[in-house]
Order: structure tokens, then sequence, then C-alpha cells
């Protein structure tokens, strides 16, 4: 059941959403019970033998976790992230290091037929963060029920956004607000839904129809590919990535304020970075702040000098980039975007001269979707392909990628011009949130803070509009979110 | 951790919620109203000289078979008689030439008479019938001049799949049936968003260079073999018979002909060019016995390579020659 469904936003929301409101103020425990059970089946719609994973591993976390509050002994969070890293090993990278170790084509069928678990790369970190986090002296859970809601909530079950612990019980813990919160809550969260809907229905899947043509046809061998159709390919997919999962981010967020709760922002404008590090500042904020608080902080940071810095920072990226996937594209993403991390913290520290933001800017968004293209590029070899047409090293200069219908080439690359513009222009899904919720989305800042007529007017209709245009349109484009892989 | 109070930063009243969430779904209907009309007129404005390729069409099958009925009431309650109606399958649909370079509109340039043309890729003699036929027959439609292509390479393909795989061949529609809905109503009951625009975006709006084709192979089975000609051709005959009988209630004048197939290179890629000679034949010979028809036959065209584009594909020269010579047989 994806969020861009009509089983989702016909059935499961509206029958979520009516038993936790109309629980909430008699019985929050029933509530929160009632979200987790439908969470469940939201999870289970998928497959239900999902659940033989999903509610086993809730239960060993959950004891784990009061075995270290309880014992103070790091055996414990040494077993419980073993496991969870077990769970992950086996279904995420068992063929991918089979295959590698064996230098053999041919894995055993019982690899091959592994099924990966929906979400399984957010959960896991999620429930390593509360080992973790409960073995740092954090709150640990005040009962198997919070601790269930805390996993299942079904709006960030899946892809994220990273939520910890510790910030999201204590929004539970503080129990129902009252309905004059609850009314403001859900008319942002409504909104945030909508625009997600609408980048993940309208804009990601129209450009990923145009991605996923120009990879299909520099992935084969008898076509050259020309500089425009490799540039085509690569702006389109970058787009795509951004639209697709910052919209299953937005929306993410948008349903947890329906339901009161505040999810972490996943996403602040990530093209508009001006080096890398300022890149991994701003994209899946909430991956990026897992690995400096669980990984690099604890590995030692930037405390113990500069050649372990560099190694810390490698492990990291290499980390991210398998995290993305068991594959050496992705293992070569990330530890490219690793060596330009450490470039960029080397060039802070040693190199007394700023790159004016005029360079900065281009230089950075260049190297991104240059690695996105060897994110997204099934074989090594394509991907190289892709970038040597992009460096204008090409045998030809006609775009055939769409010889099929050439006319397609004035969307494609109008998408790019308008939502490129757009994603570099506009404010993002966290500015207008923020907006939205201190009233200033169509007023100037210093009016008061009043809901006033003509925002909640103008807030509708714009509502409306992109609701309608994405619920109408799910019919013929009704695509996975691209992190769902992942 | 602030309240969610202080988060949301501002309340909202249950008045402001209600207006809210009203004014959602007015937007939504206007968004709706608006899109009904922009697809109206798009469909108006882009499919005057020949109907959209249905096999886009992004909802139910069913709507996608009644579409053909909508086209030819809009067009037709557009039109000032006498009109010129086309009927057939890719040739007549001209693919892959834009609208402009196929024969239909030459015709009726060359004519200066209004035409009509709803033809489908890769139908047969039973699609031409079932769906383009009967929905004329279905939404009690009149025109002065109709014209068929009987797809003759199809049918047989089609027929000889089914008597290989001892299937009937499902029967031809007797064209009953309630009258199909204007682009108005299609449209604003069909909230489709961007299926719209998927559905009407036409990939051969261009104008395309005109190309001579090459002799290459075709796919195994693509040609039907004189001995699965034999076993179906009677039925053959039935079907073209049935199409004409329902051809004949939609117009004052039915006119015929077998599609062109480039048969003089058949025997050069190995193909049996007296099986295909043989089938168009055979079409000829149906039309002629089932009577009240004008039949055509546009062999002529069959040895000229610098006519096609593919075997069973004119070029635009193709198109050309095809629309002068109709415009001296059609009377």
């Amino acid at each position: 059941m994806l969020f861009n469904s009509y089983l989702f936003l016909f059935v499961f929301l509206p029958i979520t959403f009516a038993l936790f409101h109309g629980l909430r103020n008699r019985s929050w425990s029933a509530a929160l019970a009632a979200v987790a059970l439908l969470s469940l089946a939201f999870y289970a719609s998928w497959d239900p033998w999902y659940l033989a994973l999903l509610v086993p591993s809730l239960v060993v976390n959950y004891g784990l976790g009061e075995l270290i509050a309880r014992t103070r002994r790091r055996v414990w969070l040494v077993v419980g992230v073993a496991a969870n890293l077990a769970v992950i090993g086996w279904f995420k990278y068992s063929l991918f290091l089979y295959v590698t170790a064996t230098r053999s084509a041919e894995a055993p069928d019982f690899l091959r037929d592994i099924a990966l678990p929906l979400g399984i790369s957010f959960i896991t970190f999620q429930k390593i963060a509360y080992l973790v986090d409960v073995w740092r002296g954090h709150q640990k859970a005040a009962s198997f029920g919070r601790f269930a809601f805390f996993v299942l909530f079904f709006p960030q079950l899946i892809a994220g956004p990273i939520v910890l612990f510790r910030n999201f019980d204590r929004q539970v813990g503080r129990g129902a607000r009252p309905n004059t919160a609850y009314r403001a809550a859900v008319y942002v969260g409504v909104m945030l839904f909508a625009i997600g809907l609408f980048k993940k229905v309208v804009l990601a899947d129209s450009l990923g129809y145009f991605a996923d043509e120009l990879f299909s046809f520099a992935a084969r061998p008898d076509f050259e590919i020309s500089p425009g159709d490799a540039w085509l390919s690569a702006l389109t997919y970058s787009l795509q990535l951004y639209l697709d999962f910052s919209a299953y981010s937005d929306m993410a967020i948008g349903l947890g304020w329906m339901f009161g709760f505040r999810l972490p922002t996943n996403f602040n404008s990530p093209y508009k970075a001006t080096s890398i590090i300022d890149f991994w500042r701003r994209w899946h904020m909430t991956l990026s702040a897992f690995f400096r608080e669980y990984v690099y902080i604890p590995l030692g940071g930037n405390r113990r000098g500069v050649g372990s810095q560099a190694v810390f920072v490698m492990v990291v990226f290499l980390l991210t980039g398998l995290w993305h996937g068991a594959g050496w594209t992705f293992i070569a993403w990330g530890t490219i975007h690793g060596v330009l991390v450490l470039f960029n913290h080397l060039w802070s520290k040693f190199v007394p001269i700023r790159w004016p933001r005029l360079l900065a800017w281009p230089a950075t968004l260049i190297a991104v979707i240059s690695l996105w293209v060897v994110f997204r590029a099934p074989t090594w070899p394509v991907a190289l392909k892709i970038l040597e047409a992009m460096a204008w090293h090409a045998p030809s200069t006609n775009n055939r990628a769409f010889a099929f219908d050439v006319l397609l080439y004035t969307p494609a690359w109008g998408l790019v011009a308008i939502l490129g513009t757009a994603a570099l222009l506009m404010p993002n899904s966290r500015q207008l949130a923020r907006r939205l919720r201190r009233d200033q989305l169509f007023r100037r800042p210093d009016r008061k803070r009043t809901l006033g007529r003509p925002q909640l007017w103008v807030s509708a209709a714009v509502t409306g509009f992109l609701l309608y245009i994405a619920i109408a349109s799910i019919g013929s484009t009704q695509t996975k979110f691209i992190y769902f892989n992942f | 951790m602030l309240t969610l109070r202080s988060n949301v930063g501002a309340s909202l009243s249950s008045r402001g919620l209600i207006k809210f969430v009203i004014g959602v779904l007015v937007a939504g209907g206007l968004t709706h109203a608006v899109t009904a009309m922009s697809v109206t007129a798009a469909i108006e404005w882009r499919y005057a000289d020949r109907i959209f390729d249905i096999r886009n069409w992004p909802g139910s099958p069913t709507d996608g078979f009644r579409l053909i009925g909508t086209y030819l009431r809009e067009r037709l309650s557009k039109l000032d008689p006498p009109v010129t109606m086309f009927a057939g399958s890719s040739v007549t649909y001209g693919y892959p030439w834009s609208r402009s370079q196929i024969f239909s509109r030459r015709y009726s340039e060359a004519r200066q008479t209004p035409v009509v043309n709803a033809s489908v890729l890769a139908l047969d003699v039973s699609g031409i019938n079932d769906w383009i036929v009967c929905a004329a027959v279905r939404n009690k439609l009149r025109v002065a001049t109709l014209i068929i292509e009987v797809p003759v390479i199809n049918t047989v393909a089609q027929l000889a799949a089914h008597h290989r795989s001892s299937t009937p061949a499902p029967p031809m529609s007797d064209c009953v049936g309630i009258p199909d809905p204007g682009y108005a109503w299609l449209a604003w009951s069909r909230p489709l968003g961007l299926g719209w625009f998927v559905f009407l975006w036409d990939r051969d709006a261009t104008e395309k260079p005109d190309a001579v084709m090459n002799l290459a192979a075709v796919p195994v089975g693509y040609f039907t073999g004189a001995a699965d000609f034999d076993a179906v051709a009677p039925l053959f005959d039935t079907q073209i018979a049935t199409l004409i009988a329902n051809a004949r209630t939609v117009a004052d004048r039915v006119y015929l002909f077998p599609s062109p197939v480039f048969i003089g290179g058949l025997e050069q890629i190995g193909e049996d060019a007296a099986s295909v000679r043989a089938q168009i034949a055979r079409a000829m010979t149906a039309c002629v016995q089932a009577g009240g028809v004008r039949c055509l036959d546009a062999s002529f065209l069959g040895e000229r390579q610098d006519h096609f584009t593919n075997f069973t594909h004119l070029n635009q020269a193709g198109h050309r020659a095809l629309a002068e010579w109709l415009a001296t047989q059609v009377h």
C-alpha cells in the first residue's frame, strides 16, 4: 500500500485518522494502539510474511533495551547491534558478499530467493539508535506499547525520515493535546502531504519516465550516447531522485502532523549546496545525522588527528554507499563522495582560500549530478559511458535516445528547466512548513499569529489544486518510491 | 521540546478547519472543471484529421473502445455533409506519419471534401467492424461515403493463430449497444490528471522526411503461409461479408480496398509471395461476392518499393499515390 495509492488515500488513511482522533481524548493508549495495529496492517499489505521479521525484531529490541537499561552491560548493546546488523546483512548483503567472495556469477538458489523486506534499512537503523541511546543513558521506552508505536508509526515505517526514539517518544509521552492545536496540525499536515503527493505523482514520476528511457538507451551496447542525451539523463535522474525522496519525506512529515507528531526534516534544498559537506547537511539529513552521531563521532571524529579523521570519513561514506544498496556502483558512489568530503575538510583546514559562491555552487552541483549517474547506472561501464559523454568525449553529437519520438525532448528539457529552477529558487518544504506554522505563508512575518482568512483560503485553493491533479493522475502513473529499494 | 501548539505556531478553530476543508473541495472541483474543458478543447484542436491513438487510453479498456464512437459523434456533428469516413488499420491511420502527410488528409484536399478518419493501429477485419463501424451504428451516424481498408495480413494472421491454437475466433459484434458519450461528458466523468497528457500526446505529430524501405526480413509468422490460409479462408470471407453488411447501414456508398503490401520484395526475403497474392485476391473476391459495395484493387502499389516504408506500410510517396488514386475511384 503506497502513500500514492487509492487504497491508502481513501481507505487506510481515513480509517486510521478517524480512529486516532476519535480515541485520543478518551484513551491515549488506545489511540496509539489503534495506530500501531493499523500500521502493522499497512506493512503487511506488501507481504504478510514481512511481519514474521518485524514483530520478533520489535520484541527482541524492546527486550534488549530493557536489559541494557537494567544491567548497564555493554555485552547486551553489542549483541543488539550485531543482531540487527546480522538481519540486514543477511537480507541485503548476503548475495552480494557471496558473489564477490566466490567471484562466481552463479549463487545458490536460497541466496537468490532472499526478498529484501521493505524499509529494513530504515527500521534497523532506528533500532540500533535506540539501543545505543539507552546505553548512553537516554530514557528507555516506558512500555512495550510506546516502543511498538515508535517503530510501527506508519508514516516513517518504510522510508524514514530516520526518527530517534528519544525525540519521538517525548511527544508521545505528553499525551493528547487540545483540539485547537490538533486542528492547526491537521491543516499543516494536509498541506505538506498534498505538496509531497504532487511532487511524487506529477513531477518525480514524469521525470522518471524520461530518466528510465535515457538510462536504458545508454545501457544498450549498440548505441553511443551524445553529450546532450548524457546530460539530460543525469539531470532528469538528479531531479527525479530529489523530488521522489523529498516527496516521501514531505508526505511522511505531513502525515505525522495529521496525527499531531513532528517528524524530523530530511531535505533542505540540497542542490543549493556550495560544498560537498554542505550537500550532506542538506540531503537525507536524518541519515547523515545518524552516521555522524552513531558512527563518525564514536569512532573519534576529528579529535584524533587528520589521518584518523580521513579514515573515519571514508568509513562513513563507504557505509553510506553500502546502505543504499549491495552493489559496486553504490560503493563507488559512496567512496567518491567520501573522497570529496575529505578533500573539502582538508581544504577548509589547510588552505586559506575560500571558493567564491559563484564557483563553489556549480562545482558542487556538477560533482553531485555526475555522481548520481554512478548511483543510477546499472553497471560501471554504463556510468563511464554517460560520464564521458557529459565531458563532451562522445563519438556523436546526435541526440538519439528519443529518436522514436523526437517531440519528447521538449517536455524533457522543459521539465528539467522548470523544476531545476524551482529546486534552486523556491522555498523548500521545510521552509514552507515553517511559514505555514507561523502563519507567514502569504503575509509578512510581523502580522499576528492567528490563521487569517486570506491565508486559509489561499492554502485551501493550493491544496485542492495539488490534491486533485495528484489523485487524478495516480491511476496512470502509480509507481513505488525510489528509496523503497534501499 | 516545545508543545504541539507552539510547534504549529497558530491555532485553528473548528470553523476555520471546516472552511479549509470546503476550500480544498471547491478548489479540487474547479480544477476538475478547468481540466475537463481544456481536454475537450485540446481534442477538438489536435485531432481534427484523424483519431487519437486509442491504445494510449489510460482508463478502462471499455472506455477506450467507446472513445471511437465519441470521436465519430463529435467530428461528424461539426462537419458539413457530404462527409467521407475512413475506417482501417495502421495504413489508414497513417503510421508513422504526421496527420498532414497521410492519404485521408490528401484525399480530403484533392476532393475538397470533409473527411473523418477513425482508424486504429493493428486492427484486423473484426476489429474494424466491432470498434469502428459498430461505433457508427451504435451512435446512429451516417456518412455519404465510407472507405474501408481491409487489413489482410493482420486478419489472416489472427485467424491462423486461432486456428493453430484450436481456439475459435471471437464472434464479430452485432453492433447493438447504447450511444457513446460526447467529449465533455467523457472529460468530466474521467478525472485522469496527467493521464490526459499521456493519452493526447501524439507521438507522430512531427512531419518527418520521407523514407524508402530497406529489404529486411520480417519476424517469423508475420506473413501467413498457404496451408494456414486455406484453413481459415472461409472464415475470412465471412468476416468481410459481416463487415460489409454493417458498413452498408452507416453510409450511402461503401468502398473497400485491401491494405497494400509490397509483394514485389517478398521473395527476396524468403516469404511466400504467391500466398500473400492469394490472400489479397481472396479479399477482393469476398468483397465482390458480398455485393452492394465497390471493391477497389490497390495492388498496383504492391510492386513499387519506392512507395513503402516497410512491407506493409506506405511511405509518404505511397500515401500521395493512394490518395490520388482513391480520388479518381470514389464517386
